[in-house]
Order: C-alpha cells, then sequence, then structure tokens
C-alpha cells in the first residue's frame, strides 16, 4: 500500500512563500489560517551568522498523536497513509485537544472572518470557502484531492527551487524513497518517533 | 474525492516579473477559480511564485480603482471630490490639457511618467508609452532605472563594455563561481534561481556582497556583509589582489582591452599617431610606438606596464594607470572602509579568480549610491581582467532575437539631447545613449522652480509617484504646482490625490501583449475582461494617440496590428501564435561566445565591442572627456558617516534596504491579503546589540528619523523592530514600498509623508551620483528610538 511523503530540502528552501499561497489558492482556506507555514531561524552573531528557512506542515506521522487525544475519533489514517479529519465528527470547537498533540504546531480550527472578500466575487468561492466550517479543526492533506487525481500537492507544483520532492515512500523505485535511503533525511524532530512521512535533507 | 476537472483552462504567462512563467488559468463559468504554473513549461516547470499565483485575488479585489474620475475640489484639499465621469470625458480633458500645455509651455513642459516595468506589464506596454512621448515631442520620459537598473541594463555600461541596454547573461551550467552583489537573485528571479542552486549543488561557488544577509546570502558559500556603500573600496581590493598576485589573462588584455593604450601623462587622453586616427602602444619587440586600429599589426607585442617617451610626451599604458589606482588599495585599507576582513578579501578574490569560467551579476542594491557608476565599472572589470568576458560560464550579453520595439526613437526630438531635463542637469553619460532615465528629483524641480524651465503637465501610469522615488515630501509639493495631471492604477495611490483625472486601469490577467522567451514566442491571453471600467494601459495610450492625431503612427488602435509588427522579426503572426497553448516553439540560436573576435565580413578584421575605441575599456577617454574620471577611483558614498560626518554625529546609524521579497515588486501588492499574509508588517531590521543600547525589543513600534543636507529634519517613520544579527550593528534594514492597507485583514493605508512607513519619505534627494544621477541613499544617515 502506498504512504505519500514528501522530502523538503532546506539547502532549496529560500523561505519565499510561494509554497504558502499555493496552499491557500489550492485549498481556498479562511484568512489568518494557513496549513503550511515558513519558520525563519537565525544562528550566530555578524558576521558570522547563518538563516535557515523551514517550511511547516503536516508531518503525515504514522503513530498520529493528534488522532489519539481526540474525543470523537474524527481523525483517522486515510488512503496512502494520509491523515484526515472528518468534519462531521470534530465537535470539540472549543477544547481541541488534538492542537496541543500535535508536536509541529500545525492543527488549526477554522474562526473569525469565513472570507477575505465576503461579497464572493467569484461565486465558486462561496462554496469553496464555506466548507471550512467554524469551529472545525483542519489541516494540510497533502492536497489528496490532487492526488488521487494523478497531480502534484500545490506547495510541491508551485516550489520555485524545487525544493520539495512528493512520492510513495513504500515504492522503493520513487524518487522519494531514494532521497530518503540516501542517508541525509531527517525528521523535523528528531527522537519523538512519530514516524512522520514527511521528512527533511539538511543544507 | 479527486479534484473536479470540468475546468476550461486558459494557457497564459505571468508579466509581474522578468521570468515570465508560464500559467494555466483554471476557470468556471467564465470566472477564474485558480491559477498554477503550467507543468509542461520548460521556463518554469509548474512552478510559480506567490505574486502570479494570487491572480484571483489581484483581479476580483473589491478596492480597485473601477470607473475613471475627475476632482470636483481645489488640490491641497484633504477629501478631492471624485466624481464619476466617462472614459470620453477623461480621455478629451487629458488629450485637451496636453494639447494646450504643449501650446503654452512647449512639448518639454509635458512630462510622461511610468514606474516599475514589474507587477503592471509596464515592461511591455512602456515602449509605446515612449512612443508616444516621443510623437507627442517631450524630451522628458521616465521612469527609475536611475535607483534600479542603471549600470545593470538600462542603459548599462556602454563605455566600459560596450552592451546598451542588454541584460547580462550567465550561462549557470557552466560556471564556476557566481559573485552576486546587491541582488537578491533567489527571489527576484525565480526561474534563474534552480539554476544558481543547481549550480551551487555540482560545485560552483556563490558569493554574494550585500551589507544584509539576504535569502540569497543565505545561501551563500560566503557572505561578505560590508558596510552599506562601500562596495566600490572591496572591487578595488579584489583588483588590488588580482594585480599582486598576477591573476589577471594578460593575453586577453592585450588583445581585447585598452589596457595596452599609451595615456599622455599631460592630459590623461590617449596617445594617438599621425594624423590623429589610431591609438598607440608600445611595442616591446621594436622598442618603439606601433598603432592599434584598435588591433594590432601582428608581430607587436604591447607593454603593459611601464613608463615611455614618445615624440618627446611622457605617456604610461592604460594598465599602468590601472595598477596605480589599486596599488594603494590593499585589502587591509579595503577593511578599514568595508568591515570585511582582509583575509575574506584575500579568500574571495583567489577563488574568484582561480575559477574559471567565473561570472559576476548585479541589481538595484547597487544602484543606490552616489558612487554607483564607479562601483560598477569596478565590478564589471573583474571578469574582463580575469579573461571570463563572454564565454560559456562568465559575464556575457544576450544576442537573442529581440521583437521589434515600438518605441519609435525615429520620433524622438532631435533637439532631446540639448533640451532634456537630463540634459540640462549635466547628466551627459546618459545623453549620450537614447535612455531618457532621468532621475525624477530633476522633474520635481522643474515642477516647483519653473527651472531649467517648468514642467506643467503628467501623464502617468502604473506609478506610485508619491511614495516610489526619494524625497516624497518634495513630490508630493511639487505635483501639486501642476496645471494638469493625469494618473492611472488598479489602486488608489498616495499621490492620486494631487491628480486631476484618475484612470481605472486593467491588470495584466486581464490585457494582453505578445513577448519572446525563449524557446517560446507567447501571446498573453486575457483570463477575464477587464472588470468594472477599467482599461488596459495600451488601450489608454492607443486611444490618446488616436485623439492627438497619431492614430495612423498607432496602427490605428488595432493592438493586433501592433502585435503582428512587433512579431515581424520572427515571421509568424498573432493567429499562428493563438493555434497552439503555449504559443510558438521558436528555438533561439545558439548563444554565440567570444562575439568581440568575430571577423567583420566588410573589413576582415575582429567586431570588437561597441565602446569608443572598439575594445573593452579599462581606461575611458570619453569619461575623460566628458570631465569625468577615466577610472573608478574609490569615492566615500554621500551621504555617509565619513562623506557627511555633520550629518552622522546626530544620525548616527546608517540606513540600508532589505532585499525585495518574491511576494512583492517594490510597492505593489501590499493590498492583495494572500500576499500581505506572507508579511503582514514592515519591520526594520536592528542588529541585537544596537537595540539593546536604544531599549529595543522584539516587536516594539519604532520611529526612525533623518536628517536634510542641512542637518535639520528631513523626515520620520513609523516600524517596528525586528531583532536580528544579520546586519552590522552600525546598520538600520529598512523595507521598502510600504504605504497601502490590506481592509481584509483589517491593515489601514499609513500614507506617503512623516509616520508612514514609507522609506522615501526618509531621503533628501540632494545627493546624486554625477555620472548616473543616482541619488545617494544607501548609506543615509539616521537614528532610532523607542516610541
Amino acid at each position: 500500500m502506498a504512504r505519500y511523503g514528501l522530502t523538503i530540502d532546506l539547502g532549496r528552501c529560500t523561505g519565499c512563500y510561494a509554497c504558502v499561497v499555493a496552499c491557500k489558492s489550492e485549498n481556498a482556506t479562511r484568512p489568518e489560517v494557513s496549513w503550511i507555514r515558513i519558520q525563519e531561524e537565525e544562528a550566530g552573531e555578524y558576521p558570522e551568522v547563518s538563516r535557515r528557512y523551514t517550511p511547516v506542515l503536516c508531518m503525515q506521522c504514522g503513530t498520529m498523536p493528534c488522532a489519539r487525544v481526540c474525543p470523537s475519533s474524527a481523525i483517522y489514517m486515510g488512503d496512502g497513509g494520509i491523515v484526515q479529519i472528518d468534519p462531521d465528527k470534530c465537535l470539540c470547537q472549543e477544547t481541541c485537544p488534538c492542537l496541543d498533540a500535535c508536536p509541529f504546531e500545525v492543527l488549526q480550527v477554522n474562526r473569525g472572518k469565513k472570507a477575505y472578500f465576503p461579497d464572493y466575487p467569484v461565486p465558486s468561492d462561496k462554496e469553496a470557502y464555506e466548507n471550512h466550517r467554524d469551529g472545525v479543526v483542519e489541516k494540510c492533506n497533502l492536497c489528496s484531492q490532487k492526488i488521487s487525481a494523478g497531480r502534484l500537492p500545490a506547495c510541491v507544483q508551485a516550489c520555485p527551487t524545487q525544493a520539495m520532492l512528493f512520492g510513495d515512500r513504500n515504492d522503493p523505485n520513487s524518487a522519494l524513497a531514494k532521497a530518503i535511503s540516501s542517508g541525509r533525511a531527517r525528521d523535523l524532530k528528531e527522537g519523538l518517533k512519530v514516524n512522520p512521512a514527511v521528512v527533511y535533507i539538511e543544507d | 474525492m479527486a479534484e473536479k476537472d470540468d475546468f476550461e483552462k486558459i494557457f497564459t504567462y505571468c508579466i509581474h516579473c522578468a521570468a515570465l512563467c508560464g500559467v494555466i488559468a483554471y476557470m468556471r463559468d467564465g470566472f477564474l477559480v485558480k491559477v498554477e504554473g503550467d507543468p509542461e513549461s520548460l521556463h518554469n516547470a509548474g512552478t510559480l511564485c506567490p505574486k502570479g499565483l494570487a491572480a484571483k485575488q489581484e483581479i476580483y479585489h473589491p478596492d480597485r480603482l473601477k470607473y475613471p474620475m475627475k476632482r470636483t475640489k481645489p488640490k491641497g484639499e484633504n477629501d478631492p471630490g471624485w466624481v464619476r465621469i466617462t472614459w470620453d470625458e477623461a480621455l478629451d480633458t487629458i488629450v485637451a490639457n496636453m494639447e494646450e500645455i504643449k501650446e503654452s509651455y512647449g512639448p518639454e513642459a509635458f512630462f510622461f511618467q511610468k514606474g516599475s516595468t514589474g507587477g503592471s506589464s509596464g515592461s511591455e506596454w512602456y515602449s509605446l508609452f515612449n512612443r508616444l512621448s516621443n510623437i507627442y515631442g517631450s524630451p522628458n520620459f521616465g521612469g527609475t532605472a536611475h535607483i534600479c537598473c542603471y549600470t545593470r541594463s538600462c542603459p548599462g555600461l556602454p563605455l566600459t563594455l560596450g552592451m546598451r541596454g542588454e541584460q547580462p547573461s550567465i550561462n549557470y551550467e557552466k560556471t564556476e563561481c557566481m559573485l552576486i552583489v546587491g541582488f537578491n537573485l533567489l527571489h527576484t528571479r525565480p526561474n534563474i534561481a534552480r539554476r544558481v542552486l543547481d549550480a551551487k549543488a555540482r560545485g560552483a561557488k556563490l558569493i554574494v556582497v550585500d551589507p544584509l544577509l539576504s535569502p540569497t546570502a543565505a545561501k551563500a558559500d560566503v557572505w561578505l556583509g560590508l558596510r552599506p556603500g562601500t562596495d566600490l573600496a572591496l572591487f578595488l581590493a579584489m583588483h588590488h589582489v588580482i594585480v599582486r598576485e598576477a591573476l589577471y589573462d594578460v593575453d586577453f588584455l592585450k588583445a581585447w582591452t585598452n589596457a595596452p593604450f599609451l595615456v599622455r601623462d599631460d592630459n590623461g587622453l590617449f596617445l594617438r599617431g599621425e594624423g590623429g586616427q589610431s591609438c598607440l602602444v608600445w611595442d616591446e619587440e621594436s622598442g618603439s610606438p606601433a598603432p592599434a586600429d584598435p588591433w594590432l599589426s601582428a608581430g607587436v607585442k604591447p607593454a603593459l606596464q611601464g613608463a615611455y617617451t614618445v615624440n618627446k610626451i611622457n605617456c604610461r599604458p592604460a594598465w599602468q594607470h590601472f595598477c596605480d589606482l589599486v596599488e594603494p588599495c590593499s585589502p587591509e585599507w579595503a577593511q578599514e572602509i568595508t568591515r570585511v576582513p582582509e583575509q575574506r578579501i584575500r579568500e574571495v578574490t583567489r577563488i574568484f579568480a582561480a575559477a574559471k569560467p567565473a561570472s559576476v551579476d548585479w541589481y538595484n542594491g547597487l544602484m543606490r549610491n552616489s558612487n554607483t557608476y564607479y562601483t560598477a565599472v569596478a565590478l564589471a572589470l573583474l571578469p574582463v581582467v580575469t579573461g571570463n568576458w563572454d564565454v560559456p560560464g562568465g559575464l556575457t550579453y544576450g544576442t537573442r532575437t529581440r521583437l521589434n520595439v515600438p518605441k519609435s526613437l525615429q520620433y524622438l526630438p532631435q533637439d532631446w539631447v540639448e533640451k532634456s531635463l537630463v540634459a540640462q542637469a549635466g547628466l551627459k553619460v546618459t545623453a549620450l545613449g537614447t535612455k531618457q532615465v532621468g532621475p525624477m528629483s530633476l522633474v520635481a524641480e522643474a515642477m516647483l522652480t519653473g527651472k531649467p524651465y517648468p514642467i506643467k503637465g503628467m501623464l502617468s501610469l502604473a506609478s506610485g509617484v508619491g511614495t516610489s522615488n526619494p524625497n516624497s515630501k518634495k513630490m508630493m509639493a511639487a505635483l501639486q504646482q501642476l496645471k494638469f495631471c493625469a494618473m492611472g492604477d488598479f489602486w488608489e495611490t498616495p499621490a492620486m490625490a494631487l491628480a486631476d483625472i484618475v484612470l481605472p486601469c486593467a491588470t495584466p490577467w486581464e490585457s494582453e501583449f505578445v513577448n519572446y522567451n525563449p524557446p517560446y514566442l507567447m501571446h498573453r491571453r486575457p483570463i477575464v475582461q477587464p472588470r468594472y471600467e477599467a482599461w488596459p494601459d495600451l488601450k489608454i495610450i492607443f486611444e490618446l494617440a488616436r485623439r492627438l492625431g497619431y492614430g495612423e503612427l498607432f496602427w490605428d488602435g488595432d493592438m493586433k496590428k501592433a502585435f503582428n509588427h512587433m512579431l515581424q522579426p520572427f515571421g509568424v503572426t498573432v493567429d499562428d501564435l493563438d493555434a497552439q497553448p503555449r504559443g510558438v516553439y521558436f528555438n533561439p540560436p545558439e548563444p554565440r561566445y567570444r562575439k568581440y573576435a568575430e571577423k567583420d565580413e566588410q573589413t576582415g578584421k575582429p567586431k570588437g565591442v561597441d565602446t569608443p575605441t572598439g575594445r573593452l575599456e579599462i581606461y575611458s577617454e570619453t569619461l575623460k572627456t566628458l570631465g569625468y574620471d577615466p577610472l573608478p577611483h574609490w569615492q566615500e558614498p554621500e551621504p555617509g558617516p565619513f562623506s557627511t560626518p555633520d550629518l552622522s554625529r546626530e544620525f548616527p546609524l546608517t540606513l540600508s534596504f532589505q532585499p525585495r521579497p518574491m511576494h512583492w515588486i517594490h510597492g505593489q501588492f501590499r493590498i492583495v491579503p494572500w500576499l500581505r499574509e506572507c508579511q503582514p508588517e514592515p519591520f526594520a531590521w536592528i542588529n541585537r546589540r544596537t537595540a539593546a543600547t536604544l531599549g529595543i525589543h522584539e516587536g516594539d513600534p519604532i520611529l526612525i528619523e533623518t536628517p536634510k543636507r542641512d542637518g535639520t529634519l528631513q523626515g520620520y517613520i513609523r516600524l517596528k523592530a525586528h531583532l536580528t544579527e544579520t546586519l552590522h550593528p552600525q546598520a538600520v534594514g529598512v523595507p521598502y514600498g510600504w504605504w497601502q492597507g490590506c481592509e481584509a485583514l483589517g491593515l489601514n493605508d499609513c500614507g506617503s509623508l512623516d509616520g508612514s512607513a514609507n522609506v522615501n519619505d526618509l531621503l533628501d534627494d540632494h545627493f546624486r551620483d554625477r555620472v548616473s544621477g543616482t541619488i545617494g541613499m544607501g548609506s543615509y544617515p539616521c537614528r532610532v528610538r523607542k516610541e
């Protein structure tokens, strides 16, 4: 069975936000909600200083720490090993223990403004934005709608420096599996043992 | 659930920067649902940057200008009293004023202004706007080149390299070393970024010179975080090391540069032979002078160094002058000026000189200082003296087939060289060419003082003139003096408060054009018709031309005819482009290198380069004749801590500009929510140690203040503080282009003057590069305090 995942080459990520905007465009997420973010870290003192950009999104953990704490079993492992949230079962509204259970802080609750332009100048936006219901927790699902159509996740396709590689970790012939077995890939938070499907290649 | 695939697809390209990425617009019921990069495009391979991806929010933004409007209250009142008018009334009013001003004050009194060529698609239509200004008869057309691309491409360095407006082009697959200066290339050239990172991955060295650790510098093998405005000292020290360690290419210097030309000690001009035609070199073989026409006869071995006497005239080779110039410029000397450790300078120079081939590239970070021109000359000479000129992987210039540019230089007023504000201000090098790239400060002065002659009217398209040039207060005061002013844009800009007529322009996604981005000849198909009553800029230009009586020279308003004219060099038409989704695949000719050595068919001699001597010029006699320095001598940037110490006493820190991130084009798009969420607020970068002494913490609101030339306050702006180690403790990194709000995110416009976030409010335009006219602003004294 396939297990979809990514490698993200930090040597190629320039922190340009193309992945962030591509995600917003593809998934019509609400204002102030983003399923992918760029973390900027600086180290050293001038002039011996460095800066690193790290895109952070749902790692599609094999152990699903978020699902373990969900009181209504809304979070499940879907096709291709993608962690999915069933909006009809997501009922907490306020408490949302999954948010704190996620070591990467990538789950978000839909709150506040529903859409950027409430008059919906593009008619199909109304349905797209209203699909993101109030109080429901959401996160990246690797654009599973695109994967099933045989296409790449929006962030992977958009990345100007092609820092992200998408594929099936379980297919030993995939470029992804080869990149992972190169020995340079590592978990974003090593030691957590959450078995993430998204891993990083160090600069 | 799989993605619905019931979209209609429109293939077009993005014109928000020079990359021209192939785009697929996914349409449903005539509305744009989303855009994506075209996965089949050989340019962008499906990738697309934030600006392109945000097309939908740009097109359907509710705050766009919707209708032509005229003011009903006097200029200077807070509310212009905008009233909606028809396009007919708007255009008739503009035409009537253009004609009246031409009649009363002469055509030079009407200024045609365009902004950055990015964002608005101005890079495509501006040549037709320039055609309009030329046919109208005004020598005054302009924009921002003097603070953007002057020495790189507009006009470039014709006196040194012989290129005239061509873009530098580098073969990243071949290069072994990339020296990138003041250029956040990884963000501003997305399709080149991949190639740079690929080159680095195979072992080519990336060296980045920038006062701030830009995203590009963050990927460099070596980052040189020098004191703002001191790049020239760094390059002179690199030349010093190259000369001292004999890392230069002797054969190349002798054969293809004017390094061996003898320069007279008495007047600094080239020594010439009988008849005054040929320049002379000293032939070491015969021990006598020999002519260079500009090529040498077989057997001549020209001296590069030494002192000679010819007919009682003492002279030395140009290379000797260059060696004398760089002799005192040791890395130790440069360390004092630039703060880059001398060992680092030696190391970088050796990497650069040993790498074959090695390239350099630069952009607007280098176009911000009073020493800009000579800084670029010294940089451009690095690949020249090391034999990396016009070789694969070195510095070269494109020779690609071009569209017919309909700029109409034939209509450029014959007297423009004398009459333009550029020429009147004594910018003689600029006036040698045909690029009308004078500083906006000259225009503001003419509006305010009537000197050297009055500017009474202005038509400005796609230009936030109130925020996009140094000294915003002066510009706003100047606009108030205009008899007539019309401005077109997508959004209401601060300067529009002083316009008589405002025009709503179509976004690039609603307009069309043709372009050649090898290997595609492309038609930029509109995704949707212009919303509200917006018009494409090109339609405005064509319609004004028709009403002014120039219709015939504008294809009678038929855009398709105009596009077919532009496509003529390729032997195709717009219909041919429309027959295929990505236009016509038109393979560029194989890049040619060492073009200077190609034989001219008529003379049988090498073609050389298009400089005054036909050789690459280490020493410029033309500059000398025009009253400038023939060599790139070190000069401190003005203003700055050492050139204007009086200002630095009260304003001890130095402003430097943050790199442009990928999600903005200069001052544009802060209003687009998806883009604004990438960077909701403007932050100034302050070194942690400096912040500690000022009691400033991360996120604190701060005031930045600057002086005028006379030491009184020029202006102050409000930003928030970001504490960092990515710049020198004495530098303050400011973001530019901030004025616009974003109501969807609850953020308000901040205006353009004191108390806003507009950095151009901080800059006096007094300090100017004598050659390029660049405003000295990259090393500007400032002080910071917590608000």
